[in-house]
């Protein structure tokens, strides 16, 4: 099987276990930990609680507020506003299935070739590259109007240019967790962390068949 | 604790500890001090030492990182302020002897014929002289046991004399085997405001340890108390640290996000008088406003000031040195007799022991009695004073956001009497009467409190004080319960009645005998502490470091508490709990978190499904909003 054929399949089974929580309450339990969670990632003090389905958080040191609506899997809307009096709306996006994109007509089939598992690591990176770290399709956030920041290089902390709005998300969890990662300025060694966990969860749980919970997704240690 | 490599690492200005602290924090703001402590190790020839300086000024952390570099020398440290069984002499001979005592046994010096017998003390019940150190050096893990080291202390305090002149002979022996000078760190002294029974009852151990190699810890007040250690005594001043080293110390708390902040360090350092732990305080409570209130940077710099303020100094207006306040203003400098004359010596005590004044650094040679000295920029800054300098256009933006929205100490003007001379009493009373009004539903109280209490890397020490009582074992039950929702924090409830014939400081000396700071220690204030017990609590204050805690004290109490308070206060934010408790908290919440933990928890009884459950059942039973 080509690269595509297998990253096609790496990319549907990564979103079928790890970004579609079925009920109302596993919808809002993988909020709940994204929200417990986010502070971590970001080395920060704990500043979220739980978000619902309609929420917003703020990222403090990017001054933005993130607003999000979730109906369902493939339908959502979301915001990133400025943080202040003036409520400035930089950037909106709305997913609504009623209508077709290229990535809704293809469906992966069949399974992952056993007899090429030697690939699976680097089809993980790459389809999490894509997914989540560096979306083909993107905006930057000064070009949205976003003041930029630069946070102190000599900690290894990044730009705000690294921030990647990636466009054509169609699930809500992937976009909301892709946000998670741009968002992470705090420094490039933690991004690159984060990187390597999540391909390391991945390759586990593709080889194992094996859905991944909000817990393990978030590296929510208790 | 636990810090953040790259991110954020705020507290309420403890001391640092770990080798990791030190990488990630530590800036050296005093090189010359710290190369005199390390000299004075070094050096066999030197006798003892007073390092002084006021609440915050990072004392012990300098100390620390000294010692660090002293790792395997044989030094005994003896903190007079947490390990004493009881504040009397008794409790300070038996803590002195039981600690030179474990460093001569690690020598292998003979004990045997020292001036005490193990037989002298049968209360203590130990049958070898290892036994016998342990037991005199930990703290009793019951009230028998307590009890058994009281016994002892009566006997330690009836032969005070001959107890030190034990420990004399074990440290010439110690000297003897290990061919140089045992050196000796009498930590914790800084607690103990001179003019109390329990600096009384100390005083003449502190004489005894002045004839050998010891380093006292001190507060500033003690650099003039020099017949109470030693006639000629040196003495090494902790002051000021310059506002270029505070914004340095607070960048590095903000790790990789300085940058974002980094337009307030200016001012956070000029409000904070050269003080580290008025600084850090300040920035904790500023970033809190900028990221969980959204506050814009001016509001930020107010409140915070207030908050500080409020935490720090606010207390029920008694002995307020006016006339100091108005010749440190109007000449920059204190004079040293004014610890000494009798008349002004309690005032000028009371304003650097609760940090009122910060003495900025050593008299000039030219000018040897003259300590140069400022107010407390935080009272100064409330004060319309008719000589002040120009103010910069961002202090005036800060004063003016102050002044409209009715907060103090910034932008507060001093109130006047008839013959125009300041009203301090009404000053105190308009600050006070502000901080009235500043009550808290517990959601509030839980978005204060909850950098602290959601997380490991950072353990604060809250005071949540009340009016009426009612139910405050729901609202306990609730914060832990929302802190689960985050970790595995267990919760360990401790109820401290005072009162004659009652022993809190034992119950809780006890209750943290086997410290755990990933426990959320519930602590409840009952019954009518004395101000003995009072001050034994404040001496100790350096348990509690580093471990999280709760503390609820009713109001009217925790007016008169804090007069005994100057040093625990310090680890301690304040919030007033309103009577509308529950506003804002329906079931249908308290249930979701309820649900959550137990899907995210891998226990069978999780503590916060227990204590949520309890929220639940209460709130049913008052009729709460559902």
């Amino acid at each position: 099987m080509n690269d595509n054929k297998r990253r096609a399949i790496v990319w549907s089974a990564i979103e079928r276990i790890a970004f579609q929580p079925k009920s109302t309450s596993d919808c809002l339990n993988w909020l709940s930990v994204y929200a417990k969670t986010l502070h971590s990632l970001w080395g920060l003090d704990p500043l979220w609680g739980r978000f619902g389905l309609n929420d917003e958080f703020v990222v403090p040191f990017l001054n933005l507020r993130c607003r999000h609506v979730i109906e369902s899997e493939s339908k959502y809307s979301v915001s990133l506003v400025q943080d202040s009096s003036t409520n400035r709306c930089y950037w909106q996006i709305h997913i609504d299935p009623e209508y077709l994109s290229k990535g809704s007509l293809y469906s992966a089939s069949g399974r992952y070739p056993h007899q090429q598992r030697a690939q699976l690591q680097r089809d993980i990176e790459s389809v999490l590259d894509g997914m989540i770290f560096h979306p083909r399709c993107h905006t930057h956030l000064e070009d949205l109007g976003v003041l930029q920041v630069q946070l102190d290089q000599s900690k290894g902390g990044l730009s705000s240019h690294e921030v990647r709005i990636g466009g054509g998300i169609e699930n809500p969890y992937v976009f909301l967790f892709h946000l998670r990662c741009q968002f992470c300025l705090v420094s490039n060694h933690v991004r690159q962390t984060e990187r390597q966990r999540l391909i390391d969860l991945f390759k586990r749980s593709i080889r194992d068949n094996q859905n991944v919970s909000a817990k393990d997704l978030f590296n929510f240690l208790r | 604790m636990k810090r953040r490599e790259y991110g954020i690492n705020l507290d309420d200005g403890v001391a640092l500890e770990t080798d990791e602290e030190f990488r990630l924090l530590y800036v050296p703001c005093n090189p010359d001090e710290t190369a005199c402590i390390q000299g004075w190790f070094a050096d066999d020839t030197l006798e003892s030492l007073l390092l002084g300086g006021q609440i915050g000024s990072g004392k012990t952390t300098l100390l620390k990182e000294v010692f660090r570099s002293f790792i395997d020398a044989q030094i005994i440290t003896v903190c007079f302020d947490t390990d004493p069984i009881e504040p009397l002499e008794g409790g300070y001979c038996m803590i002195l002897f039981g600690r030179i005592l474990q460093a001569s046994l690690r020598a292998g010096v003979e004990i045997d014929g020292c001036g005490i017998a193990l037989s002298d003390f049968p209360s203590i019940d130990a049958d070898s002289w290892h036994a016998f150190a342990d037991k005199t050096t930990t703290w009793p893990s019951n009230l028998q046991e307590a009890e058994r080291l009281r016994d002892a202390c009566a006997v330690m305090s009836e032969n005070a004399g001959l107890v030190r002149k034990a420990c004399g002979e074990l440290l010439d022996r110690l000297r003897n085997i290990m061919s140089r000078k045992p050196t000796i760190i009498a930590e914790g002294i800084d607690k103990f405001n001179p003019g109390t029974p329990e600096y009384f009852s100390l005083k003449d151990t502190l004489t005894f340890l002045a004839k050998r190699k010891t380093l006292f810890e001190v507060n500033a007040v003690h650099l003039f108390q020099e017949r109470d250690f030693r006639p000629g005594i040196r003495k090494l001043f902790i002051g000021g640290i310059s506002n270029d080293m505070l914004a340095h110390m607070l960048k590095k708390r903000l790790g990789s996000y300085a940058p974002i902040y980094q337009d307030a360090f200016s001012l956070l350092a000029e409000y904070s008088g050269g003080n580290a732990r008025q600084a850090l305080r300040l920035l904790n409570a500023y970033y809190f406003r900028r990221t969980q209130r959204q506050n814009d940077h001016t509001s930020a710099i107010a409140l915070a000031c207030h908050q500080v303020g409020k935490d720090l100094l606010n207390v029920p207006y008694g002995r307020f040195p006016t006339d100091i306040f108005a010749v440190v203003k109007r000449d920059g400098y204190m004079e040293g007799a004014l610890f000494i004359d009798r008349e002004n010596a309690p005032g000028a005590n009371d304003a650097v022991y609760h940090n009122w004044l910060f003495v900025q650094g050593e008299p000039d040679p030219a000018t040897p009695t003259k300590w140069p000295a400022i107010l407390n920029p935080l009272i100064d800054k409330a004060i319309e004073w008719e000589v002040d300098a120009p103010r910069t256009p961002e202090e005036q933006a800060v004063r003016k956001w102050a002044r409209d929205h009715g907060i103090s100490p910034i932008g507060l003007n001093l109130p006047v009497d008839d013959n125009g001379k300041p009203a301090w009493n009404k000053f105190w009373e308009e600050i006070e009467s502000s901080s009235e009004e500043e009550t808290l539903n517990i959601l509030g109280v839980l978005e204060e409190i909850g950098a602290g209490l959601f997380g490991v890397e950072r353990q604060d020490r809250i005071i949540i004080t009340y009016q009426d009582r009612k139910n405050l074992e729901a609202v306990r039950d609730f914060l832990v319960g929302e802190a689960n929702t985050y970790s595995h924090f267990p919760c360990e409830e401790i109820t401290l009645e005072g009162g004659e014939e009652r022993e809190p400081v034992i119950e809780l000396l006890m209750r943290l005998s086997d410290k755990d700071p990933n426990r959320i220690y519930s602590v409840e204030l009952t019954g009518k502490w004395t101000n003995a017990q009072l001050r034994d609590l404040e001496h100790r204050r350096d348990i509690l470091d580093n471990l999280q805690m709760l503390w609820w004290i009713q109001q009217d109490e925790l007016k008169r508490y804090l007069r005994f308070w100057p040093q625990l206060r310090q680890f301690f934010r304040i919030y007033k709990l309103e009577d509308e408790l529950w506003r804002g908290i329906t079931m249908e919440e308290i249930q979701v978190d309820i649900d959550f933990i137990k899907d995210m928890s891998d226990e069978s009884d999780p503590e916060g499904v227990r204590r949520l459950s309890a929220v639940l059942t209460y709130l049913k039973e008052v009729g709460g909003k559902s």
